[in-house]
């Protein structure tokens, strides 16, 4: 399932996928397959990327309700 | 849940140690090569199978991992300069244990030209081999790192 809401957090931010990459720590192409659903990223990796972009682990990983 | 989430803990560890398994594994591996072709000196048929299963590990290794999308040259160590650098020195490694290895076994029935000249020889034979074949690995690798910068592009673009 893409995660639509960390890209919009990401763009809110006016950060490309590099900016945010550099920022946690990790290549481009892992902040890219998170926010297409393809890679489940470690708990430490969502704190950080939270972090980068001022949201919360709520916000930007819990599940959507219906 | 339960059925999808398996123990992370243990599955992660237990990759660790088959990762650490399988580096042991190749370090045997080019020590027993290293010790038959220069210390016991036997013929290659004898060590064929452990050189045929060490370049083949490290082949299949780079492979994965360029298809994979790791980025074998780091942003920081781009460019030729490193594929020169990594070139020089397994040329020079080539050189030295050769070298090492001629000079125990016909060291007594050569002069230092010959010698000098085997080990230039051997040198530039090394460094040229190596840099071919890093090149090859750095066209191959900065193609797919290219592929994969186009691809999120295009998808950061979507939206």
């Amino acid at each position: 399932m893409k995660n639509i809401r960390m890209k919009v957090a990401r763009i809110e931010r006016d950060m490309k996928q590099e900016d945010l990459a550099q920022v946690v720590g990790v290549t481009r192409q892992t902040i890219g397959l998170i926010e297409a659903g393809k890679y489940n990223p470690s708990l430490k990796l969502c704190i950080a990327i939270c972090k980068a972009l001022g949201k919360t682990l709520d916000g930007l990983f819990w599940e959507e309700t219906p | 849940m339960r059925d999808l989430i398996q123990d992370e803990r243990t599955v992660a560890q237990k990759r660790r140690i088959g990762s650490e398994t399988c580096n042991l594994l190749l370090l045997a591996l080019i020590i027993a090569i290293l010790v038959q072709q220069y210390v016991l000196n036997v013929p290659f048929a004898h060590y064929a199978a452990e050189f045929i299963c060490f370049f083949g590990a490290c082949f299949y290794l780079l492979i994965r991992n360029i298809t994979s999308g790791n980025d074998l040259y780091s942003r920081k160590n781009t460019g030729f300069k490193f594929v020169l650098l990594n070139s020089l020195l397994c040329g020079s490694s080539i050189c030295i244990v050769t070298g090492i290895a001629n000079y125990s076994r016909y060291g007594d029935n050569t002069t230092p030209s010959i010698w000098l000249a085997t080990l230039a020889i051997t040198f530039l034979c090394g460094t040229a081999g190596a840099f071919i074949s890093f090149s090859i690995l750095h066209y191959l690798n900065s193609k797919k790192q290219q592929n994969i910068e186009n691809e999120l592009d295009e998808e950061e673009d979507k939206l």
